[in-house]
C-alpha cells in the first residue's frame, strides 16, 4: 500500500490553558476532495494550520508527513501549499507580482503564473494593483498564489481556510473547477461554513467540534440532518444552496 | 514592471547622487585677496582629498542608515520605522555619556583612541543585545515586543545620559550636546571609514540575498511559512543587520535623523515595491540624501557657521517625501 | 422546531461571571489611597508649609559662622569674580562648576534653574545672577523679595559688564568694617587698573583703532568637533586685542568654521583655548590632519578654564594668551621635521618687519 499523501498523527494545539485541538490522527490519499465543516471556533482553522505547520512552536504536537516522509520547510512548499482564512499583503504589488510570489521555493515561471490567473478568472487584471481589487478578487489572487505555487507537483496537497468567502456565486464555479483540477492529481482540503455547497463539491467531509473530529467519512453520508444537528448543537434544516448549474459536469482544464 | 524598466530610474539616481558630489567637491571655501570666499574649483590637492573622504563618508552613512531603515521597516511591517526605533540612537549616546564621564574622572586617558566612537558602539551593542532578548519568543521575535522593549531601552538610556550631563564636568556637556546633534565628522578617519566601509557593503549583500523572501514575506505569517520561507531566521537577520548597521552609523557620525526614514520611502515611490530593487535602492537614496545635506551645508552659510548635517537633512528631507507622496496619490 | 436555541446551550455559551471585588478589598485599596495622601501632603512632607523649617540646620547657627555680607553667585563668572577679589568666606551658595569655592559650599542652582529651597537655607544677603536672554524667572524675583534677597542681574558677555559687576560688588560691600583689613580696597584698585588697560571699544564688536600690520594675526579656537573659532565682539575678543593680536575671523560672536576655512585664513598661529585635557588632544589631533598642504602656522593649544568665562580671572591671566603664542612659535622652530612651516614662518615674521618699516601703504587682509 502507498504511503498516505497527507497523514498526521496525534495533531494537538494548545494556546496557554485553553486546547484548540485535541489529539487528532488523519490521513488524506490522492484524487481526495476533504471538506472540513464545524461551527466557528471548533478547531477547523487550527486543525488546517497545524496540517500547513505554520502554527507556532509553543503548544503545539504531534507530526506530519507528507508523501511518507518530513520535508524541510522549503521542500515541503513545493508539495503543499495553504491559503489562510484573511490572507494579507502588505506592499503594493500587482496581482500578477503576487501570483509570482507562490513560485518561491521553486523555480520562477511566468507560464505558471499565467495558468494560475487563468485559473481563477483573473488573466484579465494581472497587472492590476491588489488593493484596487474587490475582497473576492484578492482572495481569488490568493488562491491564484498557491496553485501557481503547486503548479508542476506531481501530487499537490492543496490547504485552504474558507476559501469561498466572499466569492459570488458566479465565480464560485470557476474556482471549484480549479480546485477539482488539484484534487484529481493530488488533495484538497479546504474549510467551508456552508455544509450545503460542502456536500455539492466535496468527496469526503470532516465534521469538528470543540477541537475534536466528531464525524469523518463520505460527504453524501456524513452532511446529513442528523449529523449536522448534534454537529453544531441545534436543529438543521436541508435547503438548496444556489449554484451555477455548470458546475455540475466537469470543464476541459486550459492548456 | 519588470526589474528591467527600473533599471532607467535606478541611473536616474545615481546620477542625481553623482551631481551632489560633485557640488559638494568643487564647491568650497577658498582665500582670496578679499578674503574666504565659496567657489568653484579645488585649491589643493590635501584639499581635494578632504572633500572627496567628506562624500565618501556622506555617503557610506547614507547608504548604512538607508539600508537599516529598510531593514527595519520590514522587520517591524511599519512604514514609520527607523533606524533608530530600537532604542540604538539613546544607547549609543548613553555610551558616549559614559566614555566622557570616565575620562573626566581620570579612569582612562583623555588621550584614548576613538574613545567616543567605541562608547557609542559599546552602547548600541548593548541596546541591541538587551531589546533582542526582550524580544524574543519560542517561536522567534515578536516585533511588537520589539518595538516596546525599544522604546522602553530608548527612554531609559536617555534618562541615563540625562543624568551623567548633569555630572558631567561643565566643558565635557558642550560635546555630549554636539554629538546628539549628528555631524559628519569634519575630518573623515580613514580607519574609522573604512570599518563603516565593510559593514555596510556585507549587510548589503545579507540583504540582496534574502530580497525575494523578503518580498514573500509582505505576505501574511502563514502564507509566507507555508510558501517555503524561514520567518524566523530571516526576522533574526533583519533585526541584525539594522541594529548593526544602525549602531556603526551612529558611532561615526551621531544621530542623524530621517535618512534612515525617508530613503526607504523614495525608492518605494520610484522603483517600486520589490526588494531585489529596494536593497541597492534603499542604499544609494540614503546615501543621495545625505550627501546632497552635505552639499547644501556648505554652500549656505547662516553668519555664525554651517548648519549641522541633521537639520538640513529634516529641511530636506521632508518636502521632498510629500512631493513624492502626492506624485504616488496621483496614480 | 424550527431552529431554535437550547436554552440550556446559551448558558454555556454565555461564559462564567465576572469575579467581584471582596469588601475587604476595597477596604484595603481605600486605605492604600488614604496613606498616600497623607504622605503626600500631610504634616513633614516636601510640600508642607514652608513654615515648618524645623528639620535641617537652623539658619541662625549658619549665619553666625559667615562673614557679612553673605552672597550666593549662579555662575562660575561671578564666583571667579568674586574669589579674585578675595571675597570667597563670604559665599554660601555657589553652581554646580564654581571651580574656586569649596565643595562644602551647596549647590543652590545655576542660569537655568534654581533650588528654591536651598536657597532659602542659607539666605544670602544678596544673590549675583547671569540673567539668560528671556528674562530671570519672575518665581525668583518673588522669592527673593519674600525674603529680604538683594537680587542683582547682570549679564557678563564682555568686560565692560564684567566692570559693572565689581562695581555692584564693590557697593555690596561697602559697608563691610573688612574692606580696608583684609585689601578689599587694594583688590579693587587692582581691579579697576586691569579693566583701564583694555582698549576702549565704542561698540562690543568694533576695535577700538584699526588693525596693525605688525600685530601677529591669531585664529583661537575653543573647540574642535566642529570647529569653533572666537570671532569679534566677545571677551576673548577683547582679550586678545588687548595681548597685541589681531583675530583672523572678521565676523561676530562664536564662529562655525570648516577645516577648509581654517587652512585658507591667512594667520600667523592658530592656538587652541580649552576647557580639559581631551579636548587639547583632540585639538591637536585635528592639526595634524587638517590639509595644509604643506604650508602649516604654528600651533600649539593649553587647558586655560578660567578664559572661558568672562570672569575677573580671565582678565587677570590674560597673559596666557601671550604666553600660548609664544610657545606656538618656539614648538615650530624646534620642529626640525617641518622645515617647510619654518621657512613659512620665517617669511611672515620678515613680512611683517617689512610692513612695520612702512606701515602707511600697506594692504590689509580681511578674512570672513
Amino acid at each position: 500500500m502507498t504511503d498516505p499523501l497527507l497523514d498526521a498523527t496525534q495533531l494537538s494545539m494548545r494556546y496557554g490553558a485553553t486546547v484548540a485541538l485535541h489529539p487528532i490522527d488523519l490521513s488524506v490519499g490522492v484524487g481526495e476532495f476533504v471538506a472540513i465543516v464545524g461551527v466557528n471556533g471548533c478547531g477547523k482553522s487550527t486543525l488546517l494550520r497545524a496540517l500547513a505547520e505554520v502554527l507556532p512552536a509553543a503548544g503545539k504536537s504531534g507530526a506530519v508527513r507528507l508523501h511518507g516522509a518530513s520535508y524541510s520547510s522549503r521542500d515541503a512548499a513545493r508539495l503543499r501549499a495553504f491559503v489562510p482564512q484573511r490572507p494579507e499583503l502588505a506592499a503594493e504589488f500587482t496581482a500578477r507580482a503576487v501570483v509570482g510570489l507562490g513560485r518561491f521555493a521553486s523555480t520562477p515561471s511566468t507560464d505558471a503564473v499565467e495558468r494560475a490567473l487563468h485559473a481563477v478568472g483573473l488573466h484579465g487584471k494581472g497587472d492590476r494593483l491588489v488593493t484596487t481589487l474587490s475582497g473576492g478578487e484578492r482572495q481569488r489572487v490568493a488562491l491564484a498564489r498557491a496553485l501557481a505555487q503547486l503548479d508542476g507537483a506531481e501530487r499537490p496537497i492543496l490547504l485552504l481556510d474558507e476559501p469561498f468567502a466572499g466569492i459570488d456565486p458566479a465565480e464560485v464555479a470557476r474556482v471549484v473547477t480549479a480546485l477539482r483540477a488539484v484534487a484529481a492529481r493530488g488533495a484538497v482540503l479546504c474549510s467551508l461554513h456552508d455544509p450545503g455547497l460542502a456536500r455539492c463539491i466535496a468527496h469526503r467531509a470532516l465534521v469538528l467540534r470543540e477541537g475534536r473530529v466528531v464525524a469523518d467519512g463520505p460527504a453524501a453520508n456524513i452532511l446529513v440532518p442528523t449529523v449536522l444537528t448534534k454537529a453544531y448543537g441545534h436543529a438543521m434544516e436541508e435547503s438548496k444552496s444556489w449554484i451555477i448549474p455548470s458546475l455540475l459536469p466537469e470543464p476541459a482544464p486550459f492548456r | 514592471m519588470t526589474a528591467r524598466a527600473m533599471l532607467p530610474r535606478f541611473f536616474f539616481l545615481s546620477l542625481v547622487l553623482c551631481c551632489a558630489a560633485l557640488v559638494r567637491v568643487a564647491i568650497g571655501p577658498v582665500g582670496t585677496d578679499e578674503g574666504v570666499r565659496l567657489v568653484m574649483g579645488v585649491p589643493s590637492a590635501d584639499i581635494a582629498q578632504l572633500r572627496v573622504l567628506s562624500v565618501v563618508s556622506a555617503a557610506l552613512v547614507g547608504a548604512a542608515l538607508g539600508l537599516s531603515g529598510l531593514a527595519l521597516q520590514v522587520l517591524m511591517r511599519n512604514p514609520l520605522a527607523s533606524p533608530f526605533v530600537l532604542g540604538i540612537s539613546s544607547g549609543a549616546g548613553f555610551g558616549v555619556a559614559c566614555v566622557l564621564v570616565l575620562g573626566a574622572l581620570g579612569v582612562f586617558s583623555s588621550r584614548i583612541f576613538f574613545g567616543e566612537a567605541i562608547g557609542a558602539i559599546l552602547g548600541a551593542a548593548c541596546t541591541l543585545g538587551i531589546v533582542a532578548r526582550l524580544g524574543r519568543t519560542t517561536d522567534g521575535e515578536d516585533t511588537t515586543a520589539l518595538l516596546l522593549a525599544g522604546v522602553i531601552l530608548g527612554s531609559m538610556f536617555s534618562a541615563g545620559t540625562m543624568l551623567l550631563e548633569h555630572l558631567v564636568p561643565h566643558g565635557l556637556r558642550g560635546d555630549l550636546l554636539s554629538w546628539m546633534a549628528g555631524r559628519l565628522p569634519e575630518i573623515p578617519n580613514r580607519a574609522q571609514l573604512a570599518t563603516l566601509a565593510v559593514v555596510t557593503v556585507l549587510a548589503w549583500i545579507v540583504l540582496a540575498r534574502v530580497s525575494k523572501a523578503l518580498d514573500v514575506s509582505m505576505l501574511s505569517d502563514d502564507e509566507a511559512r507555508s510558501s517555503g520561507v524561514a520567518l524566523h531566521a530571516l526576522r533574526r537577520k533583519l533585526f541584525w543587520t539594522g541594529g548593526v548597521l544602525a549602531g556603526v552609523a551612529v558611532a561615526y557620525a551621531g544621530p542623524i535623523g530621517f535618512v534612515g526614514l525617508v530613503g526607504p520611502h523614495i525608492a518605494r515611490r520610484l522603483l517600486g515595491p520589490h526588494h531585489g530593487l529596494l536593497v541597492p535602492g534603499s542604499a544609494l537614496a540614503g546615501a543621495l540624501l545625505l550627501v546632497s545635506a552635505d552639499a547644501v551645508r556648505q554652500v549656505f552659510d547662516l553668519g555664525s557657521g554651517r548648519l549641522p548635517v541633521g537639520v538640513v537633512t529634516a529641511l530636506a528631507g521632508g518636502p521632498a517625501f510629500l512631493w513624492l507622496l502626492r506624485r504616488g496619490s496621483g496614480r | 422546531m424550527r431552529g431554535e436555541i437550547d436554552p440550556a446551550t446559551l448558558d454555556e455559551l454565555a461564559g462564567t461571571q465576572k469575579p467581584r471585588v471582596s469588601f475587604v478589598q476595597h477596604m484595603v485599596a481605600l486605605l492604600v489611597i488614604a496613606a498616600m495622601f497623607w504622605l503626600a501632603f500631610g504634616k513633614g512632607s516636601p510640600f508642607a508649609d514652608e513654615g515648618s523649617a524645623s528639620r535641617s540646620v537652623p539658619d541662625n547657627a549658619a549665619k553666625v559662622a559667615q562673614p557679612r555680607p553673605t552672597v550666593a553667585a549662579s555662575s562660575p563668572a561671578i564666583s571667579d569674580t568674586l574669589w579674585q577679589l578675595g571675597l570667597v568666606e563670604h559665599i554660601v551658595g555657589r553652581s554646580p562648576y564654581c571651580t574656586h569655592v569649596p565643595k562644602s559650599v551647596p549647590v543652590i542652582g545655576d542660569l537655568r534653574d534654581f533650588d528654591a529651597e536651598r536657597l532659602l537655607l542659607v539666605k544670602p544677603d544678596v544673590l549675583f545672577v547671569q540673567p539668560p536672554l528671556a528674562g530671570i524667572d519672575p518665581a525668583l524675583r518673588e522669592l527673593c523679595a519674600q525674603s529680604g534677597i538683594r537680587l542683582v542681574e547682570q549679564r557678563i558677555d564682555s568686560f565692560a559688564q564684567t566692570r559693572a559687576l565689581v562695581k555692584t560688588i564693590a557697593e555690596v560691600f561697602e559697608t563691610t568694617p573688612m574692606r580696608g583689613a583684609d585689601g578689599l580696597a587694594g583688590r579693587l584698585a587692582e581691579a579697576a587698573t586691569m579693566f583701564d588697560a583694555l582698549p576702549q571699544r565704542n561698540s562690543p564688536s568694533q576695535r577700538s583703532a584699526s588693525p596693525r600690520d605688525d600685530m601677529p594675526r591669531v585664529l583661537v579656537l575653543v573647540a574642535t568637533e566642529p570647529f569653533l573659532a572666537v570671532g569679534r565682539g566677545n571677551y576673548l575678543d577683547e582679550l586678545l586685542e588687548a595681548e597685541g593680536f589681531n583675530n583672523a575671523i572678521d565676523r561676530d560672536g562664536w564662529i562655525e568654521i570648516a577645516p577648509e576655512t581654517i587652512v585658507s585664513i591667512a594667520c600667523d598661529a592658530v592656538l587652541g583655548v580649552v576647557e580639559h585635557e581631551r579636548g587639547a588632544a583632540r585639538f591637536e589631533d585635528a592639526m595634524r590632519a587638517l590639509p595644509w598642504s604643506g604650508m602649516r602656522p604654528p600651533t600649539a593649544v593649553e587647558r586655560l578654564p578660567q578664559l572661558l568665562s568672562p570672569s575677573l580671572v580671565a582678565l587677570a591671566d590674560r597673559a596666557q594668551l601671550r604666553a600660548l603664542y609664544e610657545r606656538a612659535r618656539q614648538a615650530t622652530t624646534r620642529d626640525a621635521s617641518d622645515a617647510s612651516s619654518r621657512d613659512v614662518w620665517t617669511r611672515r615674521e620678515a613680512h611683517r618687519g617689512d610692513i612695520g618699516a612702512n606701515s602707511s601703504g600697506a594692504q590689509k587682509e580681511q578674512a570672513p
